[in-house]
């Protein structure tokens, strides 16, 4: 075989496998077929009456409403058939060891494979329009810009859709759950769906091109566009460690993962603060988002395993000094609660940093000083998560999945929001009318934060039980950090005669 | 080949689904891995095949332990889960096909890999069939052939012949031995036992979670079996004098005669078979044929087992 003849079967063989698969799949559905024709003969019919119902040689701008409506008919259809389409099949596959476990195949191809099946359909529905749209050109009323950028941002919330019903396939549940979990999906789809082809719609028709130089208009767009890169980036780790088998260390590159984005986003929002707009708002917009992550992620570390399989343990350094960050970044309850944690700390810090660095107007400063709340949400986050893991340990000796200490956590939230105030009533001769102003009954509840007249109390006592949990969340960490060995290798027995 | 398993152990909560079962088989055997339901056969075959992690104990294929290098265990073995192949829109050559990409098999060596194994497992003639038209015979066969398809020297195979026809089971029964007689290493589950007999040399039997007897057929028979049949079949028209001369012999339970042939029950000593052969022959008889079949797993496993569940 010649070098050039070849060369379509080394692309072939370093194709994913399972985009291969997806696309060859994609071809032979009769779904995808029926879904391209007649995505195609909507463009037509939309088109046609457009051109006869209108007098498009007098009107100057009849090539953007038809744009509009164009891409609006573009960006509804893909947000809601990609994603479903793709998800559909992932969930189906997952219920089932076809392909997930039984060769050699990484969840990383899998996760990265589905996506770029997707991408590459929505590209083929994308370049379906083309043709389309490029007669909107023709029609005026509309420039270059607005066209790739706006369907370049379409095509990014495509992407961001598809990647977010990625991970609810890859989400372990009941079929029940599996059920409410499509409907809360398709849901979010249909809104994601009516609003980026309304938001996408007036940004093409509000002309795009003469905002070009706007470094307002820019710096937003760039925070949008790194934003939806570390959701993505976020939700497509998840879902590799979702997929990965639980005995795996599947939490370290989730980890790695958000603290290199953490560091990244964090160093660009300085840049855009302190160079670029002058501002405080990139700096908050980034320590808002963290913090919530953050805590997110605490809480999803307490219900990480506790104990380590081999295939963990042989993984661990030898050196003891490589150790500590090890335990860190490994998948595990404790060690994932202190990494959350450093960097919940570290967030606040860089954010009380840049307070004192930049210059901020009144409303900003304002704002600075509701970071007083998100710590509070913070202490909450933290003195639930532990209590909850406590609650598994002591209470219920271990007989709860470690999976399921989340759920601990929530039930001790409702019982937090329930019982003071069941208590009240029974005890207060004046009924519902004792709850008052000064009244304590609900500052077991997070939420109660927003709340002027509960801020100071909610925050004491988050403070307090957050210390009390510090104690016992300590031990759990010691102990776990000092089980955090290397695995002794079994050499395997000698063969049989 | 070796495949070794070393006190696996395999715990849900309080249920012990696997609890310290060993046992060893090597290349060009046949093992029948059975048990009652619930016994924890799929659990351990699924351990085996690196899609759950041991309790405890580890399972080692060639060396390498499952536990701590699944990666290399994966290209040695292949699984054939119980469940069946669940794409629709592909057709069964580019099934197997994807499979093929999927363990890193390069081009042309992956194309004649697949027409080889379609041609093995009898594919070729519906290699073009979409897989939601094929029958749940033709899905079985598909996936024997998924499992094979990297040229795996182990394979492991949960109910493989679960819901066949007669005629799909007697397919099976065959490649299997055919697989065997390439030197493969093969642990199959199965709940029909007497196709096991057939293809079986060894089995492994199991029952809530515990090992009862591992080993080849010949050991297990001599341990468990109380005893055993010996069909004699008379050169000459003696019958009933063989049959008369049988029952006074020693070590015999029982003689009948069936057709042309007299079968004889006698204790579990394989010596003593021996012996009634020779003593016939002292006292002159001509025997054509002097066997004894197989023992039928069937017959083990309800010797052995109590149809405890947990």
């Amino acid at each position: 075989m010649s070098f050039l003849a070849s060369i379509p079967e080394k692309i072939s063989d370093r194709l994913n496998p399972i985009v291969v698969k997806e696309l060859r799949q994609a071809v032979q559905s009769r779904f995808v077929s029926l879904s391209l024709v007649g995505f195609l003969a909507i463009q037509v019919i939309v088109i046609t009456i457009f051109v006869l119902g209108s007098d498009v040689s007098s009107e100057f701008n009849s090539g953007s409403k038809i744009f509009v409506v164009l891409q609006g008919i573009l960006i509804g259809s893909c947000v809601l058939f990609v994603p479903i389409y793709t998800s559909a099949r992932l969930g189906a596959e997952r219920a089932n060891v076809d392909l997930m476990f039984i060769t050699t195949i990484k969840p990383r191809s899998i996760v990265t494979g589905k996506l770029m099946a997707a991408m590459i359909l929505t590209l083929l529905l994308f370049s379906a329009c083309m043709p389309f749209m490029t007669f909107t050109y023709l029609l005026r009323g509309i420039d270059l810009p607005s066209m790739f950028i706006t369907l370049t941002l379409g095509f990014l919330l495509v992407l961001a859709a598809t990647q977010s019903t990625i991970l609810m396939a890859t989400l372990p549940a009941s079929a029940l759950a599996r059920v409410l979990l499509g409907l809360a999906v398709a849901v979010g789809l249909i809104y994601a769906a009516f609003g980026g082809a309304y938001g996408l719609g007036y940004l093409a028709s509000s002309g795009i091109g003469s905002k070009m130089q706007d470094w307002e208009f820019l710096g937003s767009m760039a925070l949008t566009l790194l934003l939806t890169a570390e959701s993505v980036g976020l939700m497509m780790f998840l879902s590799i460690a979702l997929l990965s088998p639980p005995s795996s260390n599947r939490m370290m590159p989730v980890r790695i993962f958000i603290t290199i984005a953490w560091l990244v986003t964090g160093v660009i929002a300085w840049i855009f603060s302190d160079l670029v707009l002058s501002s405080v708002v990139p700096m908050l917009s980034w320590t808002i988002i963290h913090v919530s992550l953050l805590c997110f992620a605490l809480i999803v570390a307490t219900c990480e395993r506790d104990k380590w399989g081999p295939r963990v343990l042989r993984k661990v350094p030898r050196n003891p000094l490589l150790r500590l960050p090890a335990f860190l970044f490994f998948t595990g309850g404790a060690g994932g609660v202190a990494w959350s944690v450093i960097l919940l700390i570290l967030t606040f810090g860089a954010s009380l940093w840049a307070r004192d660095k930049l210059p901020s107007s009144f409303i900003f400063s304002t704002i600075y000083d509701e970071l007083g709340i998100m710590l509070g949400f913070v202490l909450y986050a933290y003195a639930y998560g532990i209590t909850a893991v406590m609650v598994r340990k002591i209470i219920f000796r271990n007989r709860i999945k470690t999976s399921s200490t989340w759920v601990i956590a929530l039930a001790l939230l409702a019982l937090a929001a329930i019982i003071p105030v069941v208590f009240a009533l029974i005890a207060s001769p004046g009924g519902i009318d004792h709850f008052d102003d000064d009244d304590i009954w609900l500052i077991g509840v997070p939420f109660m934060l927003l709340e002027s007249q509960y801020e100071e109390k909610c925050f004491a006592f988050a403070s307090v039980w957050a210390a009390l949990m510090l104690i016992p969340g300590t031990v759990w960490l010691i102990d776990r950090f000092l089980a955090f060995k290397p695995h002794r290798t079994i050499p395997p027995p000698l063969p049989t005669k | 080949m070796e495949i070794n398993v070393v006190n696996l152990k395999r715990y849900f909560g309080k249920t012990k689904a696997v609890d310290g079962i060993s046992f060893n088989f090597s290349s060009g055997h046949i093992f029948g891995f059975i048990g009652p339901n619930g016994a924890g056969k799929t659990t351990a075959m699924r351990v085996l095949a690196t899609i759950d992690e041991p309790t405890a104990g580890d399972a080692y294929i060639d060396g390498f332990s499952v536990v701590e290098e699944p990666e290399k265990t994966r290209r040695l073995m292949g699984f054939m889960p119980d469940s069946l192949p669940t794409h629709k829109d592909i057709s069964v050559h580019e099934y197997l096909d994807f499979f093929a990409r999927a363990y890193g098999i390069p081009g042309r060596k992956r194309r004649v890999i697949v027409k080889r194994t379609e041609e093995f497992t009898n594919l070729t003639g519906i290699r073009d069939k979409m897989l939601r038209a094929l029958s749940k015979g033709m899905k079985q066969r598909v996936s024997l052939a998924r499992a094979m398809v990297h040229d795996p020297s182990v394979l492991i195979m949960d109910e493989p012949a679960a819901g066949l026809d007669p005629r799909a089971r007697v397919e099976l029964r065959e490649l299997l031995k055919a697989l065997g007689a390439q030197g493969k290493a093969i642990l199959v589950s199965s709940h029909i036992l007497t196709e096991l007999s057939e293809i079986c040399d060894g089995a492994v039997i199991i029952e809530q979670g515990k090992l009862l007897r591992a080993g080849t057929m010949a050991e297990i028979t001599a341990l468990d079996l109380k005893q055993r049949v010996v069909i004699i079949r008379p050169a000459d028209d003696r019958l009933k004098e063989l049959h008369k001369a049988l029952l006074e012999m020693p070590n015999i339970l029982d003689a009948n005669i069936a057709g042309e042939e007299v079968e004889v029950e006698l204790d579990g000593d394989p010596l003593h078979a021996a012996h009634i052969l020779t003593d016939l022959i002292k006292k002159g008889f001509l025997i054509n044929e002097f066997r004894q079949p197989k023992a039928h797993l069937e017959d083990l496993f309800m010797n052995i087992t109590k149809g405890n569940v947990q």
